[in-house]
């Protein structure tokens, strides 16, 4: 009984780092207490990333004996379709336990679908200067094989502008590669337009990150600096 | 100046002025600049305002920090009058007058940019050998009052004599620009007690930092020592060289306590600490008005973002030191055995209210000066864990199984307990629940 009365808390510790912040004062978070705000399942993560990859590797066979599907448009709707339940899964593995992000997966809107709607929770988004400021997240997710293109960039901030969401991301799947010219330029003009649209690109290397034992909070956070700066560092 | 300026900066004003950020590439920043003005037609002050205003967002490599006392309105009521200084510094350093040539006024604080002209060793390479060559270059030297108290003062330095920089004199231009601005704005100066601080850092052995060089001494001599790496404090470097060498029964905690209380009890003349979370290299010098550090941008670009943590980490610590009524600093600094003290236990040493201690606690963590370590906030055994203090918050997120069969879950921050330790111990401590 002494403990519960006189120790802190994680709770009552957040909280108070919550007041301090909105104080104005220095609020920040250790690496573990990053990670506790958003804690990833790495071996789950591992496993549907192989599970993409091995998706993204099939190729068809025209030999009567391998031949499963009639044609190979029928082979490539099949393994599209695969493709995205798979990679949703890996997307939803990353926001699964979060304390600060609540997903929703293909929300249908009047005017278009999106891939991943998440939710910022208050009051800990205010811990996290890239969440202090936003309500909720837009996720698209674009598994092809093929870099980036700036196209996507333009189709999602034309997607957020109009369901009034200042905060999203893109999800990639392709070769570990820095983002292309077009692709970051698309995503730095959209953050400095009137209303500014802020994009944070996600792609294989950032994976391998998280899997090396980063934190996805402290990842996006880098990550949205160098797509605001669009510099050619910016790896997808 | 546009010599001084970065090349990102050099796109920023180039943008600003023309509508495209690539710049030609076969133009160095100079002549980007001399096309600006020359061909785009943009009107000379417009493009030197914006060279000023880049200017004075970036650190130099010299970073004075000291401490205003007054009023921030008396400053901004006096910055026309600061504006038409002329300093002669001839004899300090410079081939010209101390100017004012920039004065910005935000909420925040006031700077105000004086340069000088000095004549500096540019080596140049020429048939396979370095050559020195007597340039004029412009130094600027920019000074930001801060609302809060700070006062910080960068400039680049420069090279003369040879390669060997002058250290002594940027010390005396900075008293002299300061001396002229107390004059007018009836301000005073009293720097942090940063010196304290890093002995104190050097003492605690201290997570944050490794100490690479330190000159310490008395009027009879000083002692130099120097760490080849960036990951070997000189703490841990000197007591490591002598252990074959020392008699039976001493140990090499005994030499190292004996070190830094050597180091200590002599007089600071200056040391070189590399702040690992930051990757930057900080030789600090004291003076009578404040500080200065040296920073090595050898891995970082240089940026305010970079280094005001860690000035804000050595202001935070000297200003607790100041205050008297820093009881909980001083219940961790006074307390001889590093291990982890809970709320109540802080609470039982020290008179303060609940709620002021809970900010209290909070403020030191987020300024790094305290570490926490968690448990599982429960009295009841746990049966699949031992329930020590852990610096794995990850290590407790999991369902656990009580003595009596209950489940426990880790997930829920509620049921975590928090404790605290002063982060000069290295390795992980734990203390029996």
């Amino acid at each position: 009984m002494f403990r519960k009365k006189c120790s802190l808390n994680l709770k009552e510790f957040f909280d108070e780092l919550v007041e301090l912040k909105n104080s104005g004062e220095q609020a920040k978070l250790s690496a573990d207490q990053l990670e506790y705000f958003n804690p990833i399942d790495r071996v789950k993560l591992a496993k549907i990333k192989k599970q993409v990859e091995r998706i993204h590797a099939l190729k068809y066979s025209s030999r009567k004996k391998y031949r499963l599907y009639k044609s190979k448009k029928s082979f490539d709707g099949r393994r599209g379709y695969l493709l995205g339940l798979v990679f949703e899964r890996l997307v939803q593995t990353i926001f699964k336990e979060s304390l600060v992000f609540s997903l929703q997966p293909r929300v249908l809107l009047d005017t278009c679908e999106i891939d991943f709607f998440v939710h910022i929770i208050e009051p800990y988004n205010v811990l996290f200067s890239l969440l202090a400021s936003h309500k909720r997240l837009h996720g698209e997710a674009k598994c092809h094989a093929r870099s980036p293109e700036a196209e996507w960039v333009n189709l999602q901030a034309g997607k957020m502008v109009a369901n009034d969401t200042r905060l999203g991301m893109i999800f990639t799947f392709h070769k570990p590669a820095p983002a292309p010219f077009e692709f970051r330029t698309a995503i730095k003009d959209h953050s400095r337009s009137n209303p500014p649209v802020q994009i944070i690109p996600w792609g294989p290397t950032l994976i391998n990150e998280l899997l090396d034992g980063k934190s996805f909070l402290k990842l996006i956070q880098i990550q949205s600096n160098l797509a605001h700066a669009g510099t050619a560092s910016m790896q997808l | 100046m546009v010599g001084s300026l970065s090349l990102p900066a050099i796109r920023n004003i180039y943008k600003a002025l023309v509508g495209i950020e690539t710049i030609p590439q076969d133009k160095n920043n100079k002549e980007t600049i001399q096309k600006l003005i020359e061909h785009c037609g943009v009107p000379h002050d417009q493009v030197t305002e914006l060279l000023f205003e880049s200017e004075i967002e970036k650190p130099f490599r010299h970073i004075f920090l000291s401490r205003w006392i007054g009023k921030f309105k008396k400053i901004i009521d006096s910055k026309d009058q600061i504006k038409q200084l002329q300093l002669d510094v001839r004899n300090i350093s410079g081939i010209s007058n101390l100017n004012c040539d920039y004065v910005k006024v935000e909420q925040e604080r006031v700077v105000f940019t004086f340069s000088h002209d000095a004549s500096s060793t540019h080596w140049y390479w020429q048939d396979g050998g370095h050559f020195p060559e007597l340039i004029t270059i412009r130094h600027p030297i920019i000074i930001h009052f801060h609302q809060n108290g700070s006062l910080l003062i960068t400039y680049p330095g420069f090279t003369s004599e040879r390669g060997k920089e002058q250290n002594l004199e940027y010390y005396d231009l900075v008293s002299l620009v300061l001396n002229s601005i107390q004059e007018l704005t009836s301000i005073d100066y009293r720097p942090y007690a940063i010196k304290k601080v890093v002995e104190t850092l050097l003492k605690r052995q201290s997570a944050r930092v490794n100490f690479i060089r330190i000159k310490s001494g008395n009027d009879q001599g000083a002692v130099d020592l120097q760490s080849k790496s960036n990951d070997l404090s000189i703490e841990n470097l000197l007591p490591s060289l002598m252990v074959p060498y020392l008699p039976k029964g001493i140990t090499e905690e005994q030499v190292k306590t004996a070190l830094i209380n050597a180091i200590n009890d002599c007089d600071l003349r200056y040391s070189n600490l590399y702040w690992k979370e930051e990757e930057v290299a900080t030789k600090l010098s004291y003076y009578e008005l404040g500080m200065e550090f040296l920073v090595t941008w050898s891995r970082q670009d240089p940026s305010f973002d970079l280094i005001t943590p860690i000035l804000e980490f050595l202001i935070f610590l000297s200003q607790k030191f100041e205050s008297s009524n820093s009881n909980v600093l001083n219940f961790f600094i006074d307390e001889k055995n590093s291990r982890v003290f809970t709320k109540g236990e802080i609470a039982s040493s020290i008179s303060v209210n609940s709620k002021e201690l809970d900010k209290e606690l909070v403020g030191l963590v987020s300024q790094r000066i305290l570490e926490t370590r968690y448990r599982l906030r429960t009295n009841k055994v746990v049966l699949d864990y031992e329930n020590k203090w852990t610096s794995s918050l990850l290590e407790l997120r999991r369902y656990f199984e009580l003595e009596d069969h209950s489940s426990f879950d880790g997930t829920i921050p509620e049921n975590i307990e928090i404790g605290f330790i002063f982060p000069d111990v290295q390795k992980e401590v734990f203390l029996e629940s």
